[in-house]
Formats: structure tokens, sequence, C-alpha cells
């Protein structure tokens, strides 16, 4: 495919840029993105619409909430990202990817991946850790492609015809090695059979670990990537370079270094160790000055042009995505701070949060980028600058339309729920008051995905007519120096400078690894983190299987299990949270959002007949409710085969059942099941103690009641 | 909390002093090398992804780092 010249002192080659690569992933980025979308604004509605679930267990929230996170960041975004790296990178670096076949293994292989989760999200396989949902043979094959797609980075790298590394190859090369060590450390758990697995990790420390996870994959998923193609695409499309070269180099360490530390800003006034708290918070309002740098760098760049703003949609797009990124990453921090975290955690301005992140920043510079790229791609001029401009203003006021009633909404109800009356007593003792006060906000924020959507819809039509009108080019001649021979005396630098990409990658992981090993280590190897209740015991086997059935249906996704040390939770719910009482807990499920009231202290708060009727028909006993009914929990059987596995599994793991203890546990299984459809039976429910509800009962009966033991023991003393 | 918990960690004085050397040496390095770049470089540099595509474009490079 290379051919050489020689002229003069020059070796000339002559090559060819993969296109067609490209245009794939480019395809696979905007059809997933139209899906995740409609699933986005399918979750919206059931959240004001809870009948609205067309296929039964299949479309419940609570397993396609994680399907619409999942389709927005690994497949939309994903592939955009790919997209635009596949383009830039060989550009850049005057060469043709390393190697075609890789590019189709990572191709297929990441659309495989996509495929996998589409299907095994909805029937219920999830490890429930967010972002990182996907069951163990899928995380496996991620693992392998993102190796074929770092061996095909790296190996363009080595044999490329540009000496230097430009800075958007730089942030290309962190985010692969950091997403690799976060996925892989996130990742470990232990298969029970091909779709379930439990987390190495227990209780607090498996929190910490999946929010080291959980907020990097923002910071080198949705981040880092994004200020690379950033950094190519704004100043191709404004034709002149970055505002600051120098500044983006400042960023780029910055950045990097000061992100990693910040994840344990997800678990204020948890049962995490107050220090570890407390780097988060430092490290997140730190992360102001990098990211800003790179916000403005960005911005400024259009200087003394602004002119082109208004005419080109490429450019109106990008600025727009700037301006979120500045918002999302001036708010985080501030969210970080523990006074107005008090508030906002659990509540929809979260979501909001992310949601400007997530549709401002990455959706419009995906966007901006699109329009740039698809008529120099298919040699021709953007079919309709107008249909462009009209998708620019139904994004837009998306946007606008999707994140300000939720940022009212969660700031509302987190005062709500902190509210008490003169007497001393909670203003909003029933959480559903809270919850249907903001239900018009829902139903705008619905109306705000749903513009957002429609300007999407309008944009493939505009792209695809451009394709029409042009000539794809799957393989784009170029010509380019060989960086060999090089002139007499330059020996060395040219050693250090082919070294690079390598140097480069390995200085990228030591400094991300530094942030992480200072707050995991000690989390995780010091006992005393963690202080034991003498009363938390393991679960027992009915439970478990409830627990492993909470986790199938994603209650986890509404519901939280970590009562924070405020007087009006304690008030709300109970007892606070202790780090000792999760122990036992592989995985985690302390939850990041409260639709519904928190679960922790649920255990015997209510009859086993109160949690029947509940879950077959929320309304009838909470009317006005917007959690779904559960129907199918009551059709389907349990199924004990994998429970000698589980209890073998947790052994391993260090729960401390007695060996041998799997031989008899199907025995306790159903001796507890049968007291439970007799506490049925005496309320007049005819109940089967096979129905799954029966184990997802004993479960939430036993929530939070270890503690509850200690308190009566106490008091018999 | 920090009470209990840092000083079951081995030498854990230590910690506080390395972040701090590892980030002041870090960024100063950084820092200086970055004012230190020359003008002609940094052109260079921030023009990479201007050059256009398919173009002899190497021979300006030739001069860098020397």
């Amino acid at each position: 495919m290379t051919t050489q010249l020689n002229s003069d002192n020059m070796n000339v080659e002559r090559f060819q840029y993969d296109n067609k690569i490209v245009k794939y992933f480019m395809i696979a980025s905007v059809v997933f993105g139209v899906v995740g979308m409609m699933v986005g604004l399918i979750v919206a509605t059931q959240l004001f619409i809870p009948e609205f679930n067309p296929l039964g267990q299949y479309t419940g929230y609570g397993r396609i909430r994680p399907l619409h996170t999942n389709a927005i960041i690994f497949a939309f975004v994903g592939n955009a990202i790919f997209c635009g790296i596949y383009y830039s990178l060989q550009r850049l670096l005057k060469a043709r990817m390393f190697s075609d076949v890789l590019s189709w293994i990572h191709f297929w292989g990441w659309q495989l991946i996509i495929v996998l989760a589409a299907v095994t999200l909805p029937m219920g396989y999830t490890t429930s850790k967010e972002y990182a949902e996907l069951e163990w043979p899928i995380d496996i094959l991620i693992t392998l492609v993102w190796v074929v797609f770092g061996i095909n980075m790296i190996g363009t790298m080595i044999k490329r015809r540009e000496r230097h590394l430009y800075v958007a190859v730089w942030f290309y090369i962190a985010t692969w090695v950091t997403v690799a060590v976060l996925h892989i450390f996130n990742s470990f758990e232990l298969p029970i059979s091909i779709l379930k697995s439990y987390s190495v990790y227990a209780g607090v420390q498996d929190a910490l670990v999946q929010w080291w996870y959980g907020h990097n994959a923002v910071a080198f998923f949705l981040t880092t990537p994004y200020l690379g193609l950033m950094y190519y695409f704004l100043p191709k499309a404004a034709n002149r370079p970055v505002y600051s070269y120098r500044l983006s180099i400042v960023h780029f360490w910055a950045l990097i270094f000061i992100y990693i530390w910040a994840g344990p800003h997800h678990l204020l006034y948890s049962a995490l160790p107050d220090w570890a708290q407390a780097l988060g918070v430092v490290f997140s309002v730190m992360l102001i000055a990098p990211s800003w740098g790179g916000m403005v760098n960005g911005l400024l760049t259009l200087r003394g042009s602004w002119d082109q703003v208004r005419e080109n949609p490429v450019l109106k797009f990008m600025v727009v995505a700037l301006t979120c990124y500045g918002m999302a990453t001036f708010e985080g921090p501030m969210l970080s701070l523990k006074n107005v975290n008090a508030i906002a955690h659990f509540t929809d301005w979260i979501v909001g949060h992310v949601h400007i992140g997530g549709l401002g920043w990455n959706g419009f510079m995906t966007f901006g980028i699109l329009y740039w790229l698809v008529p120099r791609m298919w040699k021709t001029e953007l079919y309709s600058v107008r249909l462009a401009n009209i998708h620019f203003w139904l994004g837009t006021l998306g946007i606008i339309f999707y994140a300000l009633p939720l940022y009212f909404s969660g700031f509302a109800q987190g005062l709500m729920w902190k509210e008490f009356t003169e007497d001393g007593f909670l203003r909003y003792p029933n959480f559903l008051e809270t919850v249907t006060s903001i239900i018009p906000m829902y139903i705008t924020r619905a109306f705000g995905g749903l513009l957002y959507l429609t300007g999407t819809l309008v944009m493939i039509y505009n792209l695809v007519k451009t394709a029409q009108k042009g000539s794809f080019v799957a393989n784009e001649e170029a010509e380019a120096v060989s960086m060999t021979p090089m002139g007499h005396g330059d020996n060395f630098w040219h050693r250090a400078l082919e070294r690079k990409p390598i140097l480069l990658t390995t200085l990228s992981l030591v400094v991300i690894l530094i942030g992480g090993a200072i707050e995991i280590i000690p989390t995780l190897l010091v006992k005393s983190n963690i202080p034991t209740i003498a009363t938390v015991k393991p679960y027992t086997p009915l439970e478990l299987h409830g627990r492993d059935l909470y986790i199938r249906e994603g209650c986890v996704g509404c519901h939280s299990q970590l009562v924070r040390p405020f007087r009006h939770e304690t008030e709300r719910y109970g007892e606070y949270s202790k780090a000792g009482e999760y122990v036992y807990d592989h995985p985690f499920l302390w939850g990041s959002k409260r639709t519904g009231p928190d679960l922790h202290r649920l255990g015997g708060k209510y009859p086993d007949s109160w949690h029947y009727q509940h879950m077959l028909e929320p309304t009838l006993i909470s009317p006005g409710s917007i959690m779904p009914a559960y129907g199918w929990l009551f059709d389907q059987n349990v199924d004990t085969k994998d429970l000698k596995a589980k209890i073998a599994a947790m052994r391993t793991l260090g729960v401390p059942y007695a060996e041998g203890y799997e031989e008899i546990a199907e025995q306790d299984f159903w001796a507890q099941a049968d007291k439970i459809v007799a506490n049925l039976k005496k309320d007049g429910i005819e109940a089967n103690k096979e129905q799954e509800i029966v184990a997802l009962i004993a479960y939430m009966q036993r929530l939070g009641t270890d503690i509850k033991l200690k308190e009566q023991t106490a008091v018999v003393q | 909390m920090f009470r209990n918990v840092l000083p079951g960690i081995e030498n854990v004085d230590w910690y506080g002093i390395l972040s701090l050397l590892i980030f002041f040496t870090f960024f100063t390095f950084m820092s200086i090398y970055v004012w230190r770049m020359k003008r002609a470089d940094i052109q260079v540099l921030e023009n990479l992804p201007l050059e256009e595509e398919n173009q002899l474009n190497n021979t300006k490079n030739e001069n860098i780092g020397k």
C-alpha cells in the first residue's frame, strides 16, 4: 500500500488514509445514539407514567435505565470517540492505521459488546455497579477489544511519519491507559455461572473502587478523548491554531493528574472514611483550574473571529459544547462541597448535571465533528445549513428544557427532605409527597429529551442527504516524508522522540496510578477502616437469593441503602448507616439516586403482607406512587440451582459461612420461605413458597436489622 | 477518623510530604519546560492539525529540537 518516491534527499512515501473505518464508527455512533436517546425518553416517561412498560419486565425502569446509560456512554459516545480518533490520528501522524485487520476487529468487537449489553441488561443480567453493569464474560471481551484498540493506536504512533505528537494524541494515550486500568480493577468479580458474578470487594471498599471507576469513567471516557478531539477538530473547523499550545500542555498534565483523585466526592457523608472523603473534595475543587484552562483555550481559539461562529454551524455546536463543559466542570466541584452535596446528593440535580455534560459537551461536540467530517469524507458541501441551524436550536432548547426542571426539582426536593416544622417534626414525613410535587418537572424534562432527539433525527436526514450528493473516498491518497533517515547529529533526539509514545503512555500511567494508589490501597488494606459489628451476620440463603433479585430488577436505580448522618435522615429512616454493616455486601448497593425512599432500615418496618401488596400494585398501598408494579415476581418461581455455587463463592470472598454449609443451605432456604408464606396466610394472602416475591420479601425484611438486633440486645441487658 | 485510621498505615507521616513533593516537583518542572519552549517550535506544533493532509509537509519540522 505504501510506495516510495525518492526526490533529492527526501524519502517521500505515498500511502492512503483509511476513511472506511471512520465511516463505520460514525454510522454506529449515530444509530446507537438514536437508540440510546429513545431508551432515555422511555425511562423519562416512566417517571410520570409508570404503567408505560411495553414489554413487561424487559422494559422495566430498573432494567432499562442502565441500558440507556450504557448505550449513550459506550455506544453513542464510544463509537464517536473511535470515529474521531481514527480520522485525526492518521492525519496527525501522517500514517494509515497500524493494521486494517485490527481496526475491523476493534469495530466489530465493540459492536458485539453493545449488542450483548442490549440483550443482557433488559434480561436482568447486571452487576449493578453503575456504568459497569455488564457481566463478566462481556467484561473480558471489553478488555480484549480495548487491547486491540491500544495495539492499533500505539502501532500507528510507532510507524508514523510525523516526529511530533500533537497534544490531541496525548489525550488519546491517557484515555487508553486509564480506561484499561479502571476497567480491570473495577471488574474483579467471582463468576457463579455464565452470566452471574459477585464483586470481590465488599461494602465500603466496593463503593470506593466503584466510584473511583465511575468518576473516572466520566473523566477518561467522556472528557479526555473529547478534549483530544476538541484540540484537533476545533482548530480545523476555525482554520486557525489553538489559542495557546503551552496552555494545552499544562491542561493535559494537570487534568490527568488531578482527575483521578476526585472519585470519593460521590460518597460524601457515607460510611467511607473521612480522610478519603476529604481528599475527594480537595481534588475536586482543584479540578476547576485545568478544566477551565481547557475550556478557555478552546473558546479563545475563536478570538477575533466570532463572526465565523454566526455563519458556521460546526463552530456553533462546538462553542455550546465548550460552554456546557465549562458549566459542568464548575458545577461538579461546587456539588462536591459538603454543604452543597448535603442538599444535592440523591436528587435530580445530579441527573441534570450529568446531562449538561452528556447532551451539551459530548452530544454537541459529536454533532459539530459530524457536520465537519461528512462533507469532507464525501467530498461535497453540507446539504443544508438551514437544517443544521434548526438542529442547533432544537438541541439547545432540548438541553435547557431538560436541565432546568431537574435543577429545580433537585433543589426543591432536597430542601423538602430537610424541612422541619417549628415543633421539630419533619414537614414532609411522607416521602411520596416530595415526589408528587416534582412530577411536572419530570414531564418538562421528557419534553426536553424529545426536542433533543428530534434535532438528532434532523441531523441524520441532513447528513444522509449530504452523503448522497457526494462520493465517498474509502482510501484517501496522501504522501509525506518518511521520518528516517534523519540529519546528522540528531540521533539522540531522534531516538528520544521515537520512544515518545511509549514514554508518554508510561508517564500517563504513573501519573494516574499515584492518585488511585494513595486513595484505594489504604482503604483496602487497613482493617480499622471498617470497624466490625458483632451482630452483623451473613445473609441467609433465601435473603441472598432475594438480594440477587433486587440486583436483577435494578432497584438500586431508585432506592439508596445509605442513611446519612443527618437529623432529617435519621428521623425519616432510622439509625444512620455504619461501614461495618456492609461487610458481607458483594456488591454494595448504596445507590446514587432516591426516586423512592432509602431502604437501609426497611427491615421489620412493615409486615410481609405490606410488601406483597406493594410490589404487586404500589398505588394500592401508596396512592400516587410512581413505582412500577412487579407482577412477574409473582408469576416466576425461584431457581435454586446456583445456590451452592453462590454460598461457596461468598465463602471464598470471606463471608463466614461454615464449611459445607452449601450442602444444607437449600433446607434453610425453603424453611424460611415457609415462614414467610405462613405470615402472609395470617393476613389472608395465599402465596406459594416458590414465588420470587417470597425471596425478595425475605431480603427486604432483613435490611438494616442487624443494628436493630444490637439495640434490642442492649435494652435486654 | 484521621486519628483512628492514619496511624494504622506504616510511615504514614511521609504520605502528605511525599504527595506535596510529587506535586511540586512535577508541576515546577512542567511549568519551566513549557515556559522555556521556543516560540518557533510552538508554532510548528500548534499548526500540526492545520497542515494540508496530502502535501509534503515534514520539511519545515526538520529543525525542531536542534
